[in-house]
């Protein structure tokens, strides 16, 4: 039954997507990749809030929070409720540049506003080596779940059909298609988390007295976890908005006062992770310790609710998946056809794109079947890379005269710093790896200004 | 970068309110309750404050977008 309604949930997915392509007057790539810059504020809180609340949420948090403690459960929130203030001052300006370049992708603001193709070129390098593991940590929180729902026989067939699913939504709207998924995974996953942790707190509370209770409760933190906590909270915090997993999404606004006005009610859909916090408490309070934590919150789930409800919230998971999964590599195949190969899209740049979202998908698929274990590190690493491209944000928002090789430097110098210490496992003062690389990125971008001022 | 759009310049009490008091929440504040061992149903304190500043976060962010 599991099975059977999630593949509706799914099914109903690709009907939103199609309903998408119908409203569309014309397909053009500008549709693809920022939805003609034309939705307005409720739109793109939905298509914002659509991607940046994965797989994750209802996996990663609840297993970081239930083995790691408060100061996990502080790091995750903190960060994600800082980084839309963050977003309100400068969502609207990093819009208004996208505009002013006529830019569909990060790198093309950074290659018009430098005036190099070379330095276009080598930004969207870096930007999709941080892109492809976000890409594939979906298809392995796909694949958890997938496991989870009872269908670990034949993985490869399950994540075939995911890349599959994921590239119907590209093809048949882009951007807009994937607003109205959107909409219809923010319902579920909403749905699905508020009913466990509300299941949760009437057992916790109602005295059911069906669960044995243990005197274990969240991990109290050391200071070194606060010192870490903080640093990532301040790092991720300010640089989420100039991720190129993130920026792109700004682009799509109607307007900037959409962004400001799609910022301000940001915060209020992390309203759902008091449940989570909840059905983690019931966990660590009254279930035996659990062997896989990434299954924490669907473990409460199946011991609280109703099969057809457990499985609205899988599908509410696996539309996530699919949508962080569809516009990932609509953002990596835009990146490849119109900064790196634009030869090879002249033409036809439509179908360019679509023949760069499958090489994606199929490669991450390969990727993931054969060696998840590597993918992990990866991911870790283009976490402390993806924000390194903030200094040239400043840069370009700031309108200063930095050399592009002088910001390309700061880059790679602030990436390197950050996976060196990340590979050392060098700890200064338990301060994030990738802020220590942000200090030393901006210090290389920003001193000569500095020091130019002085002597003159 | 989003400030006085009249003049060009910052309007810096609009920064206080919209970044800097959400910033002391987040930050020092938060920072100081995680040391704390008080719990409400349960939850660390430092969790609770975190869930107060959903709201409270949106709405220093519609008094700056009022101010705008």
């Amino acid at each position: 039954m599991m099975a059977g309604i999630v593949a509706c949930v799914v099914l109903l997915s690709l009907g939103a997507a199609c309903l998408a392509r119908s409203r569309s007057q014309h397909l053009s790539v500008e549709t693809l990749l920022v939805a003609d810059r034309a939705l307005p504020a409720p739109m793109l809180f939905i298509l914002t809030v659509g991607e940046i609340y994965s797989i994750g949420s209802i996996v990663a948090f609840p297993a970081g929070l239930y083995t790691h403690g408060i100061s996990y459960g502080y790091w995750f929130l903190g960060y994600l409720l800082l980084a839309f203030p963050v977003g309100y001052f400068v969502g609207p300006a990093i819009w208004e540049r996208a505009r002013r370049y006529d830019a569909c992708t990060v790198p093309e603001v950074f290659g018009r506003y430098f005036g190099s193709v070379v330095f276009e070129r080598l930004t969207a390098w870096g930007c999709i080596a941080a892109l492809v593991p976000w890409g594939q940590f979906q298809f392995i929180g796909l694949r958890a779940t997938l496991g989870m729902m009872g269908l670990p026989g034949a993985p490869a067939a399950g994540l075939a059909a995911c890349a599959v699913i994921a590239f119907a939504y590209v093809a048949l709207g882009g951007m807009r298609a994937s607003t109205y998924v959107a909409f219809l995974k923010d319902s579920l996953m909403l749905f699905g988390i508020a009913a466990v942790g509300v299941a949760a707190i009437c057992a916790q509370y109602g005295g059911t007295g069906t669960y044995v209770a243990h005197p274990v409760v969240f991990r109290q933190p050391a200071v070194t976890d606060m010192v870490f906590a903080v640093s990532t909270i301040v790092y991720q915090g300010v640089g989420f908005y100039f991720q190129p997993s993130v920026t792109p999404y700004l682009f799509t606004a109607r307007s900037a006062q959409a962004v400001r006005r799609a910022m301000v009610f940001m915060p209020l859909y992390m309203l759902m992770y008091p449940f989570a916090v909840f059905a983690t408490y019931f966990a660590i309070r009254s279930l035996p310790p659990l062997r896989d934590v990434n299954g924490v919150f669907f473990h409460v789930a199946g011991m609280l609710l109703p099969p057809w409800v457990v499985a609205l919230v899988m599908a509410g998971a696996v539309l996530a998946g699919l949508l962080v999964l569809a516009a990932t590599s609509l953002n990596i195949a835009a990146m490849m056809t119109r900064s790196i190969m634009p030869r090879l899209a002249h033409g036809h740049p439509r179908r360019a794109i679509n023949l760069g979202v499958i090489l994606f998908l199929v490669l991450a698929l390969v990727a993931t079947t054969h060696a998840p274990g590597i993918m992990l590190t990866a991911l870790n690493v283009s976490g402390y890379v993806g924000i390194q491209f903030a200094s040239l944000w400043f840069v370009v928002l700031l309108d200063r005269p930095v050399p592009a090789r002088v910001a390309g430097g700061g880059v790679v110098c602030g990436a390197v710093t950050a996976i060196a210490l990340f590979a050392s496992g060098l700890s200064v003062g338990g301060i994030n790896p990738g802020f220590m690389g942000l200090l030393v990125n901006c210090a290389v971008v920003f001193c000569p200004l500095w020091r130019r001022k002085r002597v003159t | 970068m989003n400030g006085d759009r009249q003049s060009g310049r910052p309007d810096w009490r609009r920064v206080a309110l919209g970044l800097g008091v959400p910033f002391v929440a987040i930050v020092p504040v938060a920072a100081f309750l995680g040391f704390l061992s008080w719990t409400i149903m349960g939850i660390p304190v430092i969790l609770i404050w975190m869930f107060a500043w959903f709201p409270l976060t949106s709405l220093c962010l519609w008094l700056c977008e009022q101010r705008s």
